[in-house]
């Protein structure tokens, strides 16, 4: 599009050290069939040859920008959405392919729901050597406002690269957060949706291909991630205590496994204080009493017992 | 670069009372990132929108036809390739997406390969109310050897091939009179005249959750089944076995479907060849208690194997 003309979507591409799998991810945003988008690929401070994979894709809606120091996904998408000129705002990720419709079918969506202020749909994770496609989310989407807020709380249930979502939701000072390295996304689909009205559009529009690296789960700074997730949307959470709790217990479990003893304990009296007739709770509480070696011994076990009942 | 660096690639797409998917279909292709194709698009006599739809998209690569007899998917394509000026051909289907680099990616391979090309196979992602799987990898593309007879998976559907247009034209095209496996039935004729080759990347996704369920209609599978013994059985003369299931397959649907006396009639064809099997007799005693039995015995063994499978 020429600078005059209006864009309809601006598309925001973090990429670090992905010079392989970013042409195919980018290909499958400018082959969308709605052509006035620009795509803003945000190149984290690669050291490989990511710059020149970008310029040989000869197509004028790119706008490349490139972070002089490594500043994480976050800051990564913050400065495209600076950027972003667009009416909508979607993101991709350099390991990701669109189906060609995904942006149409989103807009069409969001044309007919003139109230919700974004939508998303089905994510399928291509994972190495495994036959299953792994479709997200998996969990049931409640219509209910109130309880689609608390099922988001619970768990990620639209990943980034299926959003679409009207500029004007980020006019206000929302943002990626940068103190949350693991969970940033979820953090502000969490922030949106308190505020907005959000769509599901249940059709799987994006696949994830993952390659072995980007399986690696970090979750040793999980524990700080769910506290500032907690900050963050505490009103929501005085609402909801079962949720709170249910936050506490679960960064019980990672200070315990990756912190320190002591601060799992009081984490998981927290979980009690707030339900103290969940069994759960007690029991989260009474396994952080056991020295740490214990502690993993009963989580192996209880995952074994978990794939043990899924079968 | 030259033309002869980008083959022309004809697409072949039949399309028959879809006007809801078909449009999909038709801009999955239109987004490839291969510069160079014809889109053959063929209204196979629909009845329904689909001419409006399709007119609706307006590109230069696009050539329209329209039947005013209903010909099927088999004479459909036909009726294209005889119009298709490209080196080669690739099918779509009116319910399938097509991933960005499909073609691309095929014509890549196949120009890496010495030698000439055969029938080029891809890959694909299964997208189906009861889960989304992967389709590929060695196990699966050794199965998919047309010569290894019947078997559910041994089928490649058209959207994965990329085949030269003269060889299809060679092997006589797509026999009209099968109405489901004309797929297995051309590529088994392929077979004899070039080599196939294996691209293990999911390259386009079939839809069966949005695209509605898959033809399973049974009569017509044993009338396909007729036919392809009836051009191929000397592939099988050494094999009694695959011979024989192909009888028992016969048999069983017959007399499931339309006649017992005749349905008894394959399976005793597949009892004398192939005595040690227990299936033709299972189903040859369950005659006598007509063809609902013989559809309840059927049903019940297939619960039984999938059940078994899961374990």
């Amino acid at each position: 599009m020429t600078s005059g003309g209006s864009i309809r979507v601006s598309v925001i591409l973090p990429t670090r050290n992905r010079a392989t799998t970013l042409p195919r991810a980018i290909r499958s945003v400018l082959c969308q069939s709605v052509e006035s988008l620009e795509l803003i690929v945000v190149d984290d401070a690669s050291v490989d040859n990511t710059h020149e994979v970008v310029r040989a894709i000869e197509d004028s809606r790119i706008v490349y920008l490139r972070l002089v120091e490594q500043g994480g996904v976050s800051a990564a998408r913050n400065e495209g959405l600076a950027r972003a000129r667009g009416e909508f705002i979607a993101f991709q990720d350099s390991d990701d392919e669109w189906i060609t419709d995904k942006l149409a079918q989103q807009l069409g969506h969001l044309e007919s729901h003139p109230e919700q202020s974004m939508v998303f749909s089905k994510l399928g994770r291509v994972i190495p050597g495994e036959q299953q496609v792994r479709v997200k989310p998996t969990h049931h989407v409640p219509e209910n406002r109130e309880e689609f807020l608390v099922a988001l709380m619970k768990v990620n249930l639209a990943w980034t690269q299926t959003w679409l979502v009207r500029a004007d939701v980020f006019h206000n000072g929302l943002c990626f957060d940068h103190a949350i390295r693991r969970g940033e996304d979820w953090d502000l689909a969490i922030a949106i949706a308190e505020r907005y009205s959000v769509g599901y559009l249940p059709e799987l529009l994006v696949l994830a291909h993952e390659s072995e690296d980007s399986l690696v789960a970090r979750f040793d700074g999980f524990a700080d991630d769910l506290k500032a997730m907690m900050d963050n949307h505490a009103e929501l959470l005085q609402r909801h205590p079962d949720v709170k709790a249910q936050y506490c217990r679960r960064i019980a479990s990672l200070c315990v496994q990756y912190g320190s003893q002591a601060e799992g304990r009081r984490w998981a009296w927290r979980s009690v204080k707030l339900q103290p007739f969940l069994l759960l709770n007690l029991a989260v509480l009474a396994s952080a009493m056991f020295p740490k070696a214990i502690y993993m011994h009963i989580q192996s076990l209880k995952r074994r017992l978990g794939i043990l009942l899924s079968r | 670069m030259s033309d002869s660096d980008f083959p022309l690639v004809s697409v072949v797409l039949p399309t028959h009372n879809r006007q809801l998917l078909v449009g999909r279909a038709i801009r999955s292709v239109l987004a490839q990132s291969y510069p160079h194709f014809e889109l053959l698009v063929v209204n196979d006599a629909s009845t329904d929108h689909t001419h409006d739809v399709v007119s609706a998209i307006v590109d230069p690569r696009i050539r329209y036809i329209e039947l005013k007899k209903n010909l099927r998917a088999a004479g459909a394509r036909n009726v294209a390739i005889d119009q298709a000026s490209g080196q080669f051909l690739a099918f779509q289907d009116d319910d399938d997406v097509w991933l960005v680099d499909k073609l691309k990616r095929q014509i890549e391979f196949v120009q890496s390969q010495s030698g000439s090309p055969g029938l080029n196979l891809c890959g694909h992602i299964s997208h189906r109310p009861e889960g989304t799987v992967r389709v590929g990898g060695p196990r699966y593309f050794d199965q998919v050897q047309p010569q290894r007879g019947l078997c559910p998976k041994a089928l490649i559907a058209t959207p994965g091939w990329l085949v030269p247009t003269e060889l299809v034209r060679k092997a006589g095209m797509f026999d009209p009179r099968v109405r489901s496996w004309d797929d297995w039935e051309l590529s088994l004729r392929l077979s004899e005249i070039c080599e196939f080759s294996h691209l293990d990347e999911p390259l386009f996704m079939q839809d069966r959750v949005t695209g509605g369920g898959m033809w399973k209609d049974e009569p017509v599978y044993a009338n396909d089944m007729k036919i392809v013994l009836e051009r191929h059985a000397n592939k099988w003369r050494d094999d009694r076995r695959t011979m024989a299931y192909h009888y028992y397959y016969i048999g069983r649907l017959t007399a499931a479907n339309e006649s017992v006396t005749e349905g008894r009639r394959w399976l005793l064809k597949a009892a004398r060849i192939n005595p040690q099997s227990i299936r033709p007799w299972v189903v040859y005693a369950s005659t006598f208690f007509g063809s609902g039995f013989v559809r309840w015995v059927s049903g019940a063994s297939r619960h039984l194997r999938s059940w078994v499978s899961r374990r």
